[in-house]
């Protein structure tokens, strides 16, 4: 599946384009300050959750080029995973943040071993079938709670001193997460690992002549990906204080695909200010019922026909820099 | 006889999957439009005839016809206008087929979200020829029995169609390659919106007749969408034999696990097989390796 992104950030930048992410950055920074005195927590807490999911699905589709549609297998299990270590076994919030990752890294890695063996339709598909295998299980599976998925999971205190129950001290929690992922996602991204992956996405043939083992780039970064997932689900987990079936089930997936379609496919921001705008769509147009359904689906269709670069691919094509 | 009931119901059930996967196969396998809105497509055409039946009375039987025929319509105008701008930009299959998935992905939101709107969230049925009839020792009602019958019918006629007629062989000339099919002289773009056009019908023939016995909820498409898909991608994509034998095999195999052993396991057991599908022979049972 190479060629799925648009190429807006292989030029090098220079003069005020090599200033334009870092710009950025400090006006993602200083909107998560401010915001909170104008929007409810909860959301931005749940807009930031889902951010940190659509950056680390990012990381596969637009470094990599590959569509992954079962990436609710990764956010829905580690979400079950922290739920269950929080409430049963008592864990700390950091803590059991961490076995919802690790839960979410040792699924990557079985999934992506079995995945990137395959190209194009047919990794999304081995994908999307082993996460509809997972969704049947968690149906079944007794520790999920089935249909009521596992409720009430204690916030606890982090690190035995912060008492996660306050409100703003969750939502400072889930930000400083947040933008930690991120970094180590810029990070990952423009690091000779990173390079070697966008390699891969223009041509692979062409990395493997180079002598490059492709496929286990590919599977760290299916696994870097799916573990980045792992901690958003993790932190959706204690942020809602509950683990269900939805996290599982694909249209979490879907979601996800939409979240980084709207932003722009391949662009550091894009993910982050798509999964913003559908969450606060979601949430502003709950009134209308189903047409929430139906407006999703028409942005999806038009993103797809006459905005494949997605908002910030077309305002980073349009001024010329990198974001 | 447990045994021949249950190779009774596998080989309906079966039947029912092959008239699920045969238009997801054309649309798939001669348009190469993977359609992930192909389960919604599936539930609209069942509920409107359920509206039909309901409401005006009439028979199932005569809105397939009507149905169909405006499916037909819908999806030749559905490509033409949304799909065609995706084949002209796309540079390789590869970029097509991801354009196509998003797309069709989009399509699945906006009708699921119509039909939502339309009929909220409830299941739905209706009753239309649920009377008991025996075949060799074992009953099974008359309308499963029908839709079988249909399935077999239209295999048959579609497998004339495309080995007998012109039409049918510039059909798998698309299928076979889109790129050497204009050599011989034919028109890729027109027989490819021919074959999607179709699949919507087959998909609309195959809503109607499954709502015949079976209830349905606007949200459970992509329940369809992912059997057939399993059943076209076992096939081999664009092979219309293997098509129904994986139908018929991934019927059996549900119905025996539901019979000898776990109900509950038989969507485990259907995406098990196409796991192993894929990993092992990603062309198919039937199809040769790429």
């Amino acid at each position: 599946m190479a060629q799925i992104t648009e190429q807006a950030n292989l030029r090098p930048a220079r003069g005020f384009g090599l200033w334009s992410e870092p710009i950025a950055f400090v006006a993602l920074v200083v909107f998560l300050i401010v915001a909170p005195a104008f929007i409810y927590p909860v959301l931005l807490m749940k807009a930031l959750c889902f951010a940190l999911f659509a950056c680390a699905f990012n990381l596969l589709i637009g470094y990599v080029g590959l569509l992954s549609f079962g990436h609710a297998l990764f956010f829905g299990w580690s979400a079950y995973a922290c739920a269950h270590a929080a409430k049963v076994w008592g864990f700390p919030p950091e803590l059991a943040i961490l076995t919802g990752t690790a839960a979410a890294a040792v699924l990557g890695l079985i999934a992506g071993s079995l995945a990137i063996r395959r190209q194009g339709i047919y990794f999304a598909m081995i994908t999307l079938a082993l996460a509809q295998m997972m969704f049947f299980f968690a149906l079944q599976a007794p520790f999920t709670g089935g249909e009521d998925g596992i409720q009430a999971v204690p916030r606890g205190r982090l690190f035995g001193v912060f008492n996660l129950a306050d409100q703003m001290t969750m939502y400072v929690f889930v930000v400083v997460i947040f933008l930690a992922c991120f970094l180590l996602i810029y990070r990952i991204i423009y690091s000779p690992f990173g390079e070697v992956l966008k390699a891969i996405r223009e041509n692979e043939q062409r990395a493997v002549s180079l002598g490059y083992k492709t496929d286990r780039y590919k599977l760290m970064a299916f696994v870097l990906s799916a573990t980045l997932a792992g901690v958003a689900g993790s932190t959706k987990a204690l942020v809602f204080q509950l683990a269900s079936l939805t996290d599982v089930h694909w249209t979490m997936s879907g979601e996800v695909v939409l979240m980084t379609l709207l932003g722009g496919l391949g662009t550091v921001f894009g993910p982050a200010v798509g999964a913003f705008i559908i969450v606060g769509m979601q949430n502003y147009l709950a009134g209308f019922g189903q047409w929430v359904t139906i407006i999703q689906g028409a942005i999806f269709v038009i993103c797809v026909l006459l905005f494949r670069r997605g908002i910030v691919g077309v305002i980073a094509h349009a001024l010329r820099i990198r974001l | 006889m447990p045994l021949l009931d249950a190779l009774f119901f596998g080989l309906t059930l079966g039947g029912a999957y092959a008239l699920v996967a045969l238009g997801l196969n054309l649309q798939y396998g001669v348009a190469r439009i993977l359609n992930l809105a192909y389960g919604e497509m599936l539930i609209a055409s069942a509920l409107a005839a359920m509206v039909l039946f309901t409401q005006l009375g009439a028979s199932p039987l005569l809105s397939v016809v009507l149905l169909s025929f405006i499916a037909a319509v819908l999806g030749a105008l559905l490509y033409r206008y949304a799909l065609v701008p995706l084949v002209r930009r796309s540079r390789s299959q590869d970029e097509l087929e991801a354009d196509t998935i998003l797309a069709t992905f989009g399509l699945l939101f906006f009708i699921q979200g119509v039909l939502l709107a339309i009929f909220g969230g409830n299941y739905l049925s209706y009753s239309f020829l649920a009377v008991p009839v025996d075949v060799v020792g074992t009953t099974i009602s008359a309308n499963r029995l029908l839709a079988f019958a249909v399935a077999v019918a239209l295999s048959a006629g579609l497998y004339l169609v495309l080995t007998r007629t012109r039409i049918g062989t510039a059909l798998r000339a698309v299928a076979v390659n889109p790129g050497t099919a204009p050599l011989v002289g034919v028109n890729v773009m027109r027989i490819a919106m021919l074959g999607f056009a179709a699949g919507t019908a087959l998909v609309a023939v195959a809503g109607v007749l499954l709502s015949m016995f079976s209830t349905f909820s606007a949200t459970m498409g992509v329940v369809f969408t992912m059997k057939a898909l399993i059943v076209v991608i076992m096939g081999g994509v664009g092979n219309f034999v293997g098509c129904i034998v994986a139908a018929l095999i991934l019927g059996l195999v549900e119905s025996f696990v539901s019979t000898y052993g776990d109900p509950s396991l038989t969507m485990a057991a259907n995406y098990a097989i196409f796991l192993l599908v894929l990993i092992f022979r990603p062309a198919g049972l039937f199809g040769r390796a790429t």
